[in-house]
């Protein structure tokens, strides 16, 4: 049998004695880096594993970009270790520092280059390089000798085969399911005889497994063995049921017709199809136009793919899912270059919304936006333009740029990184909001220099602002937090002009009236130092022409200089401790905030006290209601304890109903203080009596 | 083809660093309830989850400690309370109601604890999985290992990151109470059978006995748990540890946090005497046929594992039920 001579780099994953976590143990001085072989090993691993040995498929790519293929072999550690003289340091123990048993992960890898002429399987590589345990001295390459061509089961492959092949370009990860009695070489030679049916080039994408936890729902095997299918929408196939099998994609249809016509032939043409490809449809397509395929059946004109003439143009999308596979190399920087020139001859193409939706969310599921990709800063920062021109309108609007948090997986009010940030600045924007909400972002991020600085009213008219989000509010609450003019008169006035903001924080935190009292406690606080006076409590509440709200009215509870001995107790309330609830019903008017019966307003007012006396200039009091027994005629009706109520309009009654209830507290107290003294007293009169009468005696 | 379950109601995570016995704890929950003799019983939701279940429970009876979680396992179990039996005549006679069963479904994630850690760069991928199902959790299951903590003292390396990107990630939540996260959370001090953890807590006074327990093991009380744990915090080789109660306290309510002494493999008891005996009760021993391995050396009796569970059900369903 022919074979060819390859070298392989090497890593070796497991724990050493008194270790507790797997980490890398040693790998070869090669062209990939350890930190490269990190990520792909925890990228590419099975689960906690069930039954070993098992085999790993997977690929990788160099600085140069170079294309790998592979393998990494899961096993347990045999305590006998290997021979000679003394362990090397890096040798993996059988046992962790808690006892439990270990297992080791052997990955070599050779380049693609130097397998795909002579057609060499996984199971050639599994049977080389298992013969080669790790770690090696010096950290030397591994150099063995290959069986080429491809293996012997893949001669006549089985009809489900061909079907799990077919079905491995319809995009979704395929599950192979009741096949535990196999063993590994058997899985193995099934993964091989797949991947004997798909062009050789695509082994540079491909990855897979002889077995994988059923309970790991996040590995990411584009094939694999398992026990049992996991929550995930994959292709579920029964071991050896090739009638369960169906295959309805349009795309996968096609290249099981084409691959059925004659497999034998079909095998030798794919062996020889060495072009790296991925799966995508665009690149099937593309795939079965090189191979000639296009000639005898008709994969090409299939719904949805454009007609082609032998080499057919990339989409837009299809060019961005190939950038976010590029990105997943180590060294991705020529490629990306190539597809942002491709993509920059796009630019000059009309985009419909539907297509710049659908470059959102591949942006998105190939994070392309993120702060590390391994290239360089200013491919990089191209790579940023090119993508939000091609996603994103222009001028940039305020739902544009929360379509660029979603893209870039950040938060809303999370500050995007600096290259992401350049480069949204570097766009046209429209409207007020995002210009000032840029402004504001670039002044968090401490190492992008701002031309100026926005004012406290600035950053309230933003808050104020009904269309912004909660997070990016936030950001405007905290930027006034450490503004200079906190404590001025601007901020006053700024609040006062936007009803203190209190309509804004009810919009957008309605279901969280905690939050809204934190906020304008805090805000109140800025504004008017430490505790509200009188009037500014007066003001506060009139909030004139503005709403106020149930938030607003407690947050300046909170801040008063009086009623100390109200504030804990609200503030339980709002943390939602059961004891600082009342023993009667709440009889609050506005359910959001849950003040007890006799805090509250309408509950306070002594029943002999008319409103009018409290609140000549009130509004006209609410209707009554007739589920409520009225008093007297001309009375407010009552709430809670039945005792007539004010106008829950007029702060100023509300304000004197709290003194009252202040100065009726004291009272309270005063007395029992009284009493409990009292009744001390006479004890000890008596006690000191029956003293004297006993030592008389 | 396999059954395929939808996503229970109630996700519960499981947190700690590596080693500190997320996956042990999980295992001996069947083998706890059923020496209680409780009412409540274990099952698999799915296929997985059960086979899940099943090899946990068996490695843990047959004294093997569970291999070392690699990646993240999530499965479904089925807390179940079944209605006392009634006697179907008696049941006639007097017109009694039957009771209607509980059930709680829980969703747990048990993750390597070499993902939580902040420092390392090569779980990114998986870190992001983790946070996204602690977002969409309710209830976790925070494991602090004492004994960790005093050889290495990294429990805030692996708790304050994972945190801070959980908090960020729900920060517009509307779930949020008070601006806090509205998870319940059960902090297990683990590992309660280790000679040092128990003398720690005999130095202190904190051990009591139930009564009603028939071997006599010493636990801790759940409102005593804390002065426990504070004062292992105390002595954590870096000294950070109370900076994990302070983070835990500051990002959720601290009416949603409750402590637990616990111990997935209990104390060893003598099938001789058949009691706990204070100088004889070390239930973790080396295994001498392997020569770095341990095993359990005999029965495993559980302690403090059902209750952080079924504090979090209870919890979860808005239960106020007892039993």
């Amino acid at each position: 049998m022919a074979s060819v001579m390859v070298t392989a780099e090497w890593a070796l994953w497991g724990k050493k004695a008194g270790d507790i976590g797997y980490h890398q143990l040693d790998c070869s001085a090669g062209k990939i880096s350890s930190e490269n072989f990190d990520q792909v090993i925890t990228r590419y691993s099975p689960g906690t594993p069930e039954s070993l040995p098992q085999v790993t498929i997977s690929w990788l790519s160099d600085k140069s970009q170079a294309n790998y293929l592979a393998i990494a072999i899961h096993d347990r550690v045999h305590p006998a270790g290997r021979p000679g003289p003394r362990p090397r340091a890096a040798e993996p123990a059988p046992f962790d520092a808690h006892g439990r048993e270990t297992v080791r992960t052997s990955y070599y890898c050779v380049p693609f280059a130097d397998v795909a002429e002579h057609g060499v399987s996984y199971r050639a590589m599994y049977e080389a390089f298992r013969a080669e345990p790790l770690p090696r001295d010096l950290r030397a390459p591994v150099t063995v000798k290959l069986a080429a061509g491809p293996d012997s089961s893949a001669a006549t492959p089985a009809d489900f085969a061909l079907r799990v092949a077919a079905l491995l370009l319809a995009g979704k990860p395929v599950c192979m399911l009741g096949a535990g009695h196999l063993t590994v070489t058997e899985r193995l030679g099934f993964l091989d005889t797949v991947a004997s049916l798909l062009p050789y080039g695509a082994r540079t994408r491909l990855s897979a497994s002889t077995w994988t936890s059923s309970t790991y729902q996040n590995h990411r095997f584009r094939l694999f063995f398992a026990g049992q299918a996991r929550n995930r929408d994959d292709h579920l196939v029964m071991w050896d049921q090739a009638g369960t099998v169906p295959v309805t994609d349009p795309v996968a249809g096609a290249y099981l017709a084409w691959l059925s016509a004659d497999p034998r032939r079909r095998i030798a043409q794919l062996a020889r199809a060495l072009q790296p490809m991925s799966f995508t449809g665009s690149d099937a397509a593309l795939m079965l136009a090189r191979i000639g395929a296009a000639e005898e059946q008709t994969p090409t004109q299939l719904p949805g793919r454009p007609p082609t003439d032998g080499s057919p143009d990339l989409t837009v999308a299809d060019l961005l899912v190939s950038c976010g596979e590029r990105l997943e190399s180590s060294e991705p920087e020529q490629e990306l270059k190539a597809d942002i020139t491709e993509l920059r001859l796009r630019l000059s193409e009309e985009r419909t919304d539907a297509e710049r939706q659908e470059y959102q969310d591949i942006i998105r599921d190939h994070d392309l936006l993120r702060e590390d990709l391994q290239v360089l800063a200013t491919t990089r920062a191209q790579f940023y333009d090119i993508l939000l021109s091609l996603a994103f309108a222009d001028p940039l609007s305020y739902a544009d740029y929360c379509g660029i948090e979603d893209c870039a997986n950040i938060q809303p009010g999370q500050v995007p990184h600096r290259s992401l940030l350049a480069a949204i600045g570097k766009r046209n924007l429209t409207g007020s909001l995002m210009r000032q909400l840029l402004q504001l972002l670039r002044e968090c991020e401490p190492s992008v220099t701002t031309g100026g600085r926005l004012s406290s009213a600035d950053l309230v008219a933003l808050a104020a602002d009904r269309a912004l989000q909660p997070g990016h509010a936030q950001l405007a609450y905290d930027a006034l937090a450490v503004h200079p003019d906190a404590g001025g008169h601007g901020l006053r006035r700024a609040l006062r002009q936007h009803g203190y903001l209190a309509a804004a924080l009810e919009q957008r935190h309605r279901s969280d009236s905690g939050y809204q009292v934190l906020v304008l406690h805090d805000l109140l606080q800025l504004a008017y130092g430490p505790s509200l006076d009188r009037s500014a409590v007066w003001k506060i509440l009139r909030n004139e022409p503005h709403q106020r709200t149930a938030a607003l009215d407690a947050a300046v509870l909170i801040s008063a200089d009086c009623y100390d001995e109200v504030r804990p107790r609200l503030g339980g309330l709002l943390l939602g401790e059961p004891s600082a609830l009342p023993a009667a019903p709440p009889a609050s008017r506005r359910p959001v905030m849950r003040i007890p019966a006799r805090m509250s307003r309408t509950a306070k007012v002594p029943a002999a006290t008319p409103p009018a006396v409290h609140a000549p200039q009130a509004p006209s009091p609410p209707a009554p209601n007739p589920a409520v027994k009225t008093p007297a005629a001309g009375k407010t009706p009552a709430r809670g304890g039945g005792q007539p109520a004010t106008s829950p309009e007029d702060p100023r009654a509300f304000l004197a109903s709290l003194q009252q209830h202040h100065a009726k507290h004291s009272c309270r107290k005063r007395g029992v203080w009284l009493a409990v003294s009292a009744a001390a007293l006479v004890i000890l009169v008596l006690l000191c009596t029956a003293f004297a009468v006993y030592v008389w005696r | 083809m396999p059954p395929r379950t939808s996503r229970p109601e109630h996700s519960v995570a499981m947190w700690g660093a590596p080693g500190s016995g997320k996956t042990t704890f999980l295992a001996s929950l069947d083998i706890a309830l059923s020496r209680q003799g409780s009412s409540w019983s274990l099952t698999g939701g799915n296929e997985s989850s059960t086979g899940m279940l099943v090899k946990l429970t068996t490695s843990l009876a047959d004294g093997r400690f569970p291999t070392a979680t690699v990646g993240m396992d999530q499965f479904t179990w089925v807390l179940e309370q079944l209605p006392p039996h009634v006697d179907r005549r008696r049941l006639l006679r007097r017109g009694a109601a039957r009771e209607p069963s509980r059930a709680v479904g829980l969703d747990l994630i048990d993750a390597s604890g070499e993902i939580f850690s902040g420092q390392s760069a090569r779980y990114r991928e998986a870190r992001g999985d983790l946070i996204g199902d602690l977002v969409r959790s309710r209830g976790i299951i925070f494991l602090f290992d004492p004994i960790r903590e005093f050889n290495k003292g990294d429990a805030f390396q692996y708790t304050f990151g994972v945190l801070a990107e959980l908090a960020g990630r729900m920060m517009d939540s509307p779930e949020r109470i008070s601006g806090r996260l509205p998870h319940y959370v059960a902090v297990c001090v683990t590992k309660f059978d280790e000679i040092r953890v128990l003398q720690t807590a005999e130095k202190l006074d904190l051990l009591s006995a139930d009564p009603a327990d028939r071997f006599s093991f010493p636990r801790v009380l759940d409102e005593d748990a804390q002065e426990l744990l504070g004062y292992l915090c105390d002595i954590s080789r870096s000294g950070n540890a109370d900076l994990v109660v302070n983070a835990l306290r500051a990002r959720f309510l601290p009416t949603r946090i409750k402590f637990f002494v616990t111990s997935a493999i209990g104390f060893y008891v003598d099938p001789r005497h058949g009691g706990y005996d204070p100088d004889d009760y070390q239930n973790e021993v080396p295994d001498g046929r392997e020569p770095g391995g341990t095993r359990i050396r005999g029965a495993v009796h559980p302690i403090n594992v059902v209750e952080p569970m079924l504090w979090l059900a209870r919890k979860l369903t808005g239960d106020t039920r007892d039993g």
